[in-house]
C-alpha cells in the first residue's frame, strides 16, 4: 500500500517537476546571448596590387589582425598574425619567406607552420578564394546583442 | 560535532517555531476556489518578479534603444516571445484575480472592524498594480506606449494645485524623453516593486495577525474539525492553482504571443489609441466629461473606495439592517462595466 | 490519507502533464521560429573610411553612402576606392586626397570583378547605342528639332534626349587653350553636354564603351530593382519603340503586376521556374538564366528577327554580309539567328509546350513578313526611285513624304512587329497595322501622286514616268490590288456574305 502510494506520488510529482525543470532551462537559454555565426567571403585585394610574395595586413570582422600573402602566381595564404605562442604580432619576411615573431623569436612557414622557436601550434588560417584578378577571403561574422 | 548542531549554532532559527508558523490550521471555507483567490496575485507577482528580472538581461531604458531591444527579446533571443508573452499575460491575469479578490472581500463584507486597515492595503496594491501596467507598457516604446505615456503624463498633469508639479516629475521635465523612460523604469522596476512587497508584507501580517474572517456554510457543521492542516492540504490546492495558471499563461502566451507595434513616433498620433483593457473605464469616463472632472472623477472614486470601510460603518449606523452600502457597491460596480464594456464596443 | 487528498494528488497529477505538454509545444514552436534576417555589417578598409570621413557626413554623399552601406558590394568589402580608382594614364583621372581618382565608374572599372559580364555586354547591340551619329534619329535631334551650335554647342535636343538613353561621348571641359578645367578641389570637370550620362552606349574616356549604371542604378546595385521591367522602360517606350508598354499590355506582364511580390527579385541565382513562376519579365526572356542555359549581358543573344530597320531581317543578316564582303571569319562564338531562336524558345518552354512555341513564332514571323512585303519593301523602294530620279532633294524631312516615311517604318511598323513579338495585340493591330494602312492609303500614296503630278508640271516627264510605272506596280500587286478595285470576284463574294452575317446578328433593323 505504502509503495504504491510512493509510486502515485512519484507519477504525480515527477511530471510537475520536469514541468518547472523544462521552464527554468527555457529561461536559462533566454538569457544566454543568441550568437549566429555567419561566413562573408569579403573582397581584399586585387593581384594586381600584390606581387609575388608581398602582404597586405588587414583586420578580420573581430578586429583581429591577418596577413594575405602572394606566395604564388594564382597562390595566395590569408593567415592571423597573432602568434600562437603569447600572443604577439608576427610579421612576413619578405627575404625569408617566414613570419617572425619578435618577441620569442617563433618562425612559421609561409602556410604558418612552425619552422623556429616556441610557438605550440601553426598560424590561425583564413579559407581564400581567388576570382578572376581578385583575391576573396572567407571571414566569420558573429553577430551577438 | 553534527552537521545539524553546527548548523543550528551558526544560524540560530527556532526551528520549532518555524513549524508551527508553516503548519498553521486553515479554516474549512477556505477549501472553496473562491476564497482562494488572494494568493493568486501573490503568485503571478512572483512570477512577474522572475520573468521582470529575464527581460532585463537585454532591455535597454534608451528612447533609442528601448523598441530595438524589446524587437530583440521578441524576435531574437531564445524563448524571448514567451517570456516576454507570460510577462504581459500574468500582469492581466494578476488584475483579474486581484479584481475577483476585492469583489470577494467587498461583498462577503470582510472588511469590517478590525480589518479597516488591511482593506486600505488591498486597494493600495490594486492601485500599484495599476501603475505596474501602465509603466510597464510605457517601457516598450512603441507608438502606444509613447503615446499612452504622453496621455497619462496629461491626466496626472491635470490634478488640481500639485498637477503641474507631477507630470514634470513623471516626464523628468516638460517633454518625453530619456528622462521619462528612466523614471518609468526606476518606477516600474524598483520603487513600484519594493512598495508593493512592503506593502505585501503588511497585508499577509495583518491577515495572519488579525486572523482570516472565519465564515459559516451550509454542510461545515458535519466537519469534525474546524480547521485543515496547511500541508499537504492546502499546500496541494494551492499546486492546482499554481499548475492551472502556469498552463493558462504558456497557452495564451502560444496562442496569442505579445506583439511588437510600430516604433515611437513623437510626431504622429496613431489613429486608433487605447489603453490597456482595465483602464477602458476611465479611459471612456475622460471622454465623456471635461478635463477637470475627468480628473478628479477617478480620484474621487478611489478615495471612497479607500475609505469604504467607514463609509460602510456610517451607513449602517445611520440606516441599520438595510444593506445600503451593500446596494452602493452594486451600482459601482455596475457603472465601471458599463463604462468598460461601453469603450469596449463603442466609438 | 483522506480522499480528498488523493484526487487533489491525482488533479495535480494530470494537471502536470497538460502542462508538460504546453511547454513542449512552446519548445516546439520556438524551433519552427524563423530567426531575423540577418545583416551583414558593411566592410570599409582603410580607404573607404577615409572617404566616407568628408562624404559621409552630409548632402549628396551622404545618401550615396547611406546607399551603398545597404548594397551587395558593402557587403562584400568593395569600397568606394574599388570601383572609382583610376589607372595611371586615364584622361579623367586626378588626385584626391592622396589617391588618384575619377569620377565616372567605366564598364572597364566594373570589369575587374564583373569580367564576364563586361565582355558579354561589350559585344552586345547595347554597348554599341552611341554610334548613332549617322543616323536618320540623329539627323533629326541635331538639325530639324534642335541645332548643334545652339548656345556655344548646347546640342539640347541630343544631350538630354537621345544621349540620355544611346550615351554621350563623355569630355573633359577644356579652356581655350584645351587644357582640362579643374574645381576649386583639383576635381576635373566634364562638358556638360555629355555629363551627367548614363546612357547605355556611352564613349568613355578610357576607351571603353558602355555604362552599367544605365540599367544597375547607384549606388545600391539592387538586382531587384535592374530585374524589373521598368528598369527597361526608361528607353524602351514611346511611340517608336513601345516595348514596356507592350509588356504591360501582355499577358506577361498581366501576370507580373499581379505577382509582384512572388517575384523573388532579389534572389541569388535568379532562375525561372526554380527560383519563380509567377511571370517573366524583359530579363527573364532577354538576360537571366533559364535551368539550360546561363545568364547572358549580350541582349541579342536570344532575338532572331532585329525589327529596328525599314525592312526587317534577321538578326545576324549584316554581321553575315560584312564578314562575307571583308572576305574575314566570323568572330568567335558568334550565333546566327536560328542559334538565338533556340535560345529563346529554351525560355519560352520553361512555361509554354513546344508545339505552343513552334505556333506562336510562325504567327510572329508571318506578322514579319507581312510587313516587309507590303510596306517595307514597297516604300523603300519607292523612296530610292523618288531620290534617285530627283524628284526628292537629297535633303532628307524637307518634304511632306519624307516625314510620312519616317512615320510609317519607324513609328507604325515598329510597333505592328514589336506587338506581335511580345504579345500585345493591340500594338499589332490598332497602334500598328491599322495606322500602316492609313498611313500607306491616305498619305503615302496620294503623296506619290502629287509628287508625279508635280514632276509631270515641272516638265520631268522621264523622270516621272519611271515612278508611275512603280506605283502602279505595287497598286497590282496581289497585296494593294484592293485600292484601284481589282478584287478576285470569288473573295468579294465571300466578303458580301460574311458582312451580311454580321449584319444580322448586331443590327436592329
Amino acid at each position: 500500500m505504502d509503495r504504491r502510494n510512493a509510486l502515485k506520488s512519484l507519477l504525480t510529482f515527477l511530471p510537475l517537476g520536469t514541468a518547472f525543470a523544462g521552464l527554468t532551462a527555457m529561461g536559462i537559454r533566454f538569457i544566454t546571448p543568441v550568437k549566429r555565426e555567419f561566413e562573408r567571403k569579403i573582397f581584399t585585394v586585387g593581384l594586381d596590387e600584390l606581387p609575388i610574395n608581398a602582404s597586405r595586413r588587414f583586420k578580420d570582422l573581430r578586429g583581429k589582425d591577418l596577413m594575405v600573402v602572394r606566395t604564388g602566381e594564382r597562390e595566395v595564404k590569408a593567415l592571423s598574425t597573432v602568434c600562437t605562442h603569447l600572443g604577439c604580432t608576427v610579421f612576413w619576411q619578405e627575404d625569408k619567406k617566414e613570419f617572425y615573431c619578435p618577441c620569442h623569436h617563433g618562425r612559421f612557414d609561409k602556410d604558418g607552420k612552425v619552422v623556429a622557436g616556441p610557438p605550440p601550434k601553426p598560424l590561425d588560417s583564413y579559407k581564400v578564394e581567388i576570382e578572376g584578378d581578385n583575391v576573396y577571403v572567407y571571414f566569420k561574422d558573429i553577430k551577438e546583442v | 560535532m553534527s552537521v545539524k548542531n553546527w548548523f543550528n549554532e551558526s544560524f540560530p532559527v527556532d526551528s520549532e517555531a518555524l513549524i508551527k508558523i508553516s503548519s498553521e490550521p486553515i479554516p474549512n471555507h477556505l477549501k472553496r476556489w473562491w476564497w482562494g483567490l488572494g494568493g493568486t496575485p501573490l503568485f503571478m507577482f512572483i512570477i512577474q518578479i522572475i520573468t521582470g528580472m529575464m527581460l532585463i538581461f537585454y532591455y535597454v531604458p534608451d528612447p533609442d534603444r528601448a523598441y530595438q531591444s524589446v524587437d530583440y527579446i521578441t524576435h531574437t533571443a531564445k524563448f524571448g516571445w514567451l517570456i516576454r508573452s507570460i510577462h504581459r499575460w500574468a500582469s492581466n491575469i494578476m488584475i483579474v484575480a486581484l479584481l475577483l479578490h476585492m469583489i470577494r472581500v467587498f461583498f462577503t463584507q470582510t472588511y469590517r472592524k478590525p480589518r479597516e486597515l488591511n482593506w486600505m492595503f488591498g486597494v493600495t496594491l490594486l492601485l500599484l498594480t495599476f501603475m505596474f501596467g501602465f509603466t510597464g507598457y510605457s517601457l516598450v516604446y512603441e507608438q502606444m506606449s509613447y503615446w499612452a505615456m504622453s496621455v497619462g503624463t496629461g491626466i496626472a498633469g491635470a490634478t488640481p494645485f500639485i498637477g503641474g508639479w507631477i507630470a514634470d516629475f513623471m516626464r523628468g521635465g516638460s517633454e518625453i524623453g530619456q528622462n521619462t523612460l528612466t523614471r518609468f523604469f526606476l518606477f516600474h522596476i524598483a520603487l513600484i516593486p519594493l512598495l508593493t512587497m512592503i506593502v505585501i508584507g503588511l497585508h499577509i501580517y495583518l491577515i495572519r495577525a488579525l486572523g482570516v474572517s472565519e465564515l459559516k456554510f451550509p454542510g461545515d457543521e458535519k466537519l469534525k474539525k474546524k480547521s485543515y492542516p496547511l500541508f499537504p492540504d492546502h499546500v496541494f490546492t494551492e499546486l492546482i492553482i499554481v499548475t492551472i495558471i502556469m498552463i493558462m499563461l504558456v497557452t495564451l502566451s502560444l496562442l496569442f504571443p505579445t506583439g511588437l507595434g510600430e516604433p515611437a513616433n513623437p510626431n504622429v498620433t496613431p489613429l486608433h489609441i487605447k489603453p490597456e483593457w482595465y483602464f477602458y473605464p476611465v479611459f471612456r469616463w475622460l471622454k465623456i466629461t471635461s478635463l477637470e472632472v475627468g480628473v478628479i472623477g477617478p480620484m474621487v472614486f478611489i478615495l471612497i473606495l479607500f475609505s469604504w470601510p467607514f463609509i460602510d460603518r456610517f451607513f449602517e449606523k445611520k440606516i441599520p439592517g438595510k444593506e445600503i452600502a451593500f446596494w452602493i457597491g452594486v451600482a459601482g460596480f455596475l457603472t465601471i462595466n458599463i463604462f468598460l464594456f461601453w469603450e469596449i464596443f463603442g466609438h | 490519507m483522506s480522499t480528498s487528498l488523493t484526487t487533489k494528488r491525482s488533479i495535480i497529477g494530470v494537471l502536470s502533464i497538460v502542462f508538460l505538454v504546453v511547454l513542449l509545444i512552446a519548445l516546439w514552436k520556438e524551433t519552427q521560429r524563423q530567426m531575423p534576417d540577418y545583416k551583414p555589417t558593411p566592410i570599409m578598409d582603410a580607404g573607404t573610411k577615409h572617404c566616407v570621413s568628408c562624404h559621409g557626413e552630409k548632402g549628396v554623399g551622404k545618401v550615396i553612402t547611406e546607399q551603398w552601406k545597404e548594397s551587395k558590394h558593402a557587403e562584400v568589402g568593395v569600397g568606394c576606392l574599388e570601383c572609382h580608382k583610376a589607372e595611371d594614364g586615364d584622361i579623367d583621372g586626378f588626385e584626391h586626397e592622396g589617391q588618384f581618382i575619377s569620377t565616372i565608374v567605366t564598364p572597364k572599372d566594373c570589369g575587374r570583378c564583373h569580367n564576364n559580364e563586361v565582355e558579354e555586354f561589350t559585344h552586345s547591340h547595347h554597348a554599341d547605342a552611341g554610334m548613332i551619329m549617322g543616323s536618320l534619329d540623329n539627323i533629326l535631334a541635331e538639325v530639324i528639332e534642335g541645332h548643334t551650335a545652339f548656345n556655344d554647342g548646347a546640342n539640347p535636343a541630343a544631350a538630354s534626349g537621345c544621349w540620355q538613353c544611346h550615351g554621350s561621348k563623355v569630355q573633359l571641359l577644356t579652356d581655350e587653350e584645351g587644357n582640362p578645367v579643374k574645381d576649386d578641389n583639383g576635381i576635373l570637370k566634364f562638358d556638360p553636354k555629355t555629363w551627367p550620362n548614363t546612357g547605355i552606349g556611352r564613349v568613355n574616356l578610357d576607351g571603353s564603351k558602355g555604362s552599367c549604371s544605365a540599367c544597375h542604378n547607384r549606388h545600391h546595385f539592387s538586382v531587384a530593382q535592374v530585374r524589373q521591367p521598368e528598369n527597361c522602360g526608361k528607353c524602351h517606350m514611346g511611340p517608336d519603340h513601345p516595348q514596356i508598354e507592350i509588356y504591360q499590355e501582355s499577358k506577361h506582364g498581366i501576370n507580373f503586376y499581379a505577382h509582384r511580390e512572388e517575384m523573388n527579385l532579389d534572389s541569388h541565382p535568379w532562375v525561372v521556374g526554380e527560383g519563380y513562376i509567377a511571370a517573366p519579365t524583359c530579363a527573364t526572356c532577354h538576360i537571366s538564366a533559364t535551368p539550360d542555359q546561363p545568364i547572358t549581358h549580350d541582349v541579342g543573344d536570344r532575338i532572331s528577327w532585329t525589327l529596328r530597320p525599314k525592312v526587317s531581317e534577321k538578326i545576324d543578316a549584316s554581321a553575315l554580309a560584312q564578314a562575307e564582303a571583308k572576305g574575314e571569319p566570323l568572330p568567335e562564338g558568334f550565333l546566327t539567328w536560328e542559334e538565338r531562336r533556340k535560345n529563346m524558345q529554351n525560355v519560352c518552354k520553361q512555361c509554354h509546350t513546344r508545339a505552343y512555341v513552334d505556333n506562336f513564332y510562325i504567327q510572329y514571323d508571318n506578322v514579319v513578313h507581312l510587313y516587309n512585303e507590303k510596306y517595307g519593301k514597297p516604300a523603300l523602294e519607292m523612296m530610292n526611285l523618288l531620290k534617285s530620279t530627283g524628284i526628292l532633294t537629297p535633303t532628307n524631312f524637307d518634304e511632306n513624304i519624307e516625314w510620312t516615311y519616317f512615320l510609317l517604318w519607324h513609328h507604325e511598323g515598329r510597333r505592328a512587329r514589336m506587338g506581335a513579338s511580345m504579345m500585345g495585340p493591340d500594338y499589332t493591330q490598332w497602334h500598328g497595322n491599322f495606322e500602316l494602312a492609313e498611313r500607306m492609303y491616305t498619305e503615302f500614296i496620294p503623296e506619290v501622286k502629287e509628287l508625279i503630278e508635280n514632276a509631270k508640271k515641272k516638265g520631268n516627264v522621264n523622270e516621272a514616268h519611271q515612278v508611275e510605272v512603280l506605283l502602279n506596280e505595287m497598286l497590282n500587286s496581289e497585296l494593294h490590288k484592293w485600292y484601284i478595285g481589282k478584287v478576285n470576284p470569288e473573295e468579294a463574294k465571300k466578303r458580301k456574305a460574311a458582312a451580311a452575317t454580321f449584319r444580322q446578328r448586331y443590327s436592329n433593323e
